[in-house]
């Protein structure tokens, strides 16, 4: 016989990224959410706490964070000629699997698009002539524009604590970042991570070529940070990791509003 | 066995020639990446005791942060490895 579960009035497949804002954003709307997660849960405090976090062999070789190819897996082949085989161990690519999912190891290179971006195929034609693009090719415009999404990357941002250096501010631009960027409204929440002595020469060495050297914008707190939107958004909880990378892991406080299984 | 048959024997293992049934095609493979993983990995599982191999490779191990250190260009670390129980070599 079958079983039948109690109604709720949303379903969100899967609590990663995409998925735990949803569930949080909906949640706090009043609704009542089932959001199946395929993966084990999480918690900010037992599963990313220092020093069990900064296990190399666990985390780092054996991915423990990661997917299972035992669990699931892709056939992969290099070549026509090959036969496709199941990927046994995770090497080039390291899906995730779990509460928080890519978000919980993700490197944190946090790039806002380009404006053009969202008008790609009309740059194109515009720059180099409609001739350009192969027959066939599907590339075309989006029905939205950088300028409607950009609020929505600035509270991202401050939510996430994303770490970084404005070069572009409101058509400003700023020596010290990234002086092609599109234009943002405010500067990130958090200054840029410190410079290793290699990205110093590096970038030392850009600069006396003429170039740009820029912070890259990095989901990494560079200082302790408390996300401003928590206070007025509770629905939204952006967890740090020990390695102070932001993730997304729907705050405990919210759990009765939806449940995973 | 003595070192020499050892080294012999590991060396004909790496190799592929001892004869092994295909279902143990890894076991060299295995062998050697758990051997480093038990010399370098936390003393938690076993192996590095009193983390000297970290000592012994300038590993700091589990420390909990770096960020004071990183602009201290070319400077040695001052501190000595510490294990994720919390002891120090």
């Amino acid at each position: 016989m079958a079983k039948q579960n109690p109604k709720k009035d949303v379903v969100v497949i899967g609590l990663g990224w995409t998925g735990a804002i949803l569930s949080m954003e909906l949640a706090q709307e009043g609704l009542e959410i089932l959001a199946p997660e395929c993966g084990d849960d999480r918690n900010t405090v037992s599963d990313f706490q220092y020093p069990d976090i900064i296990d190399e062999l666990k985390y780092g070789i054996r991915y423990k964070l990661m997917q299972k190819p035992s669990k699931f897996t892709l056939t992969v082949r290099r070549s026509m000629d090959e036969i496709a085989r199941p990927y046994r161990h995770l090497g080039s690519f390291l899906p995730s699997d779990g509460v928080g999912s890519a978000g919980v190891h993700w490197n944190g290179q946090n790039w806002r698009p380009q404006k053009v971006e969202y008008r790609l195929r009309s740059y194109v034609e515009e720059t180099f002539g409609a001739d350009v693009i192969p027959e066939g090719m599907t590339i075309q415009d989006w029905s939205i524009t950088y300028e409607e999404q950009e609020p929505y990357f600035d509270q991202f941002e401050k939510v996430a604590g994303i770490s970084g250096k404005v070069g572009n501010l409101n058509g400003e631009i700023i020596e010290s970042g990234n002086p092609f960027e599109a234009p943002r409204s405010s500067e990130y929440p958090l200054p840029p991570l410190p410079h290793t002595y290699d990205a110093e020469l590096f970038r030392q060495a850009a600069k006396a070529k003429g170039l740009h050297p820029f912070p890259r914008p990095a989901g990494n707190a560079s200082k302790a940070y408390t996300p401003m939107a928590c206070s007025s958004n509770p629905a939204i909880s952006a967890a740090s990791a020990s390695g102070s990378v932001a993730s997304t892991i729907p705050s405990p406080h919210r759990r009765p509003a939806f449940w995973t299984r | 066995m003595t070192p020499r048959p050892q080294d012999e024997a590991l060396t004909a293992l790496e190799a592929g020639k001892v004869g092994l049934p295909p279902q143990l095609r890894d076991f060299f493979y295995f062998l050697l990446q758990n051997t480093k993983e038990g010399y370098f990995a936390d003393p938690k599982y076993g192996g590095n005791h009193g983390m000297q191999a970290w000592v012994h490779i300038g590993f700091p191990g589990a420390h909990g942060s770096y960020a004071e250190w990183v602009n201290n260009y070319n400077a040695d670390y001052p501190l000595s490895p510490v294990s994720i129980s919390g002891e120090r070599a």
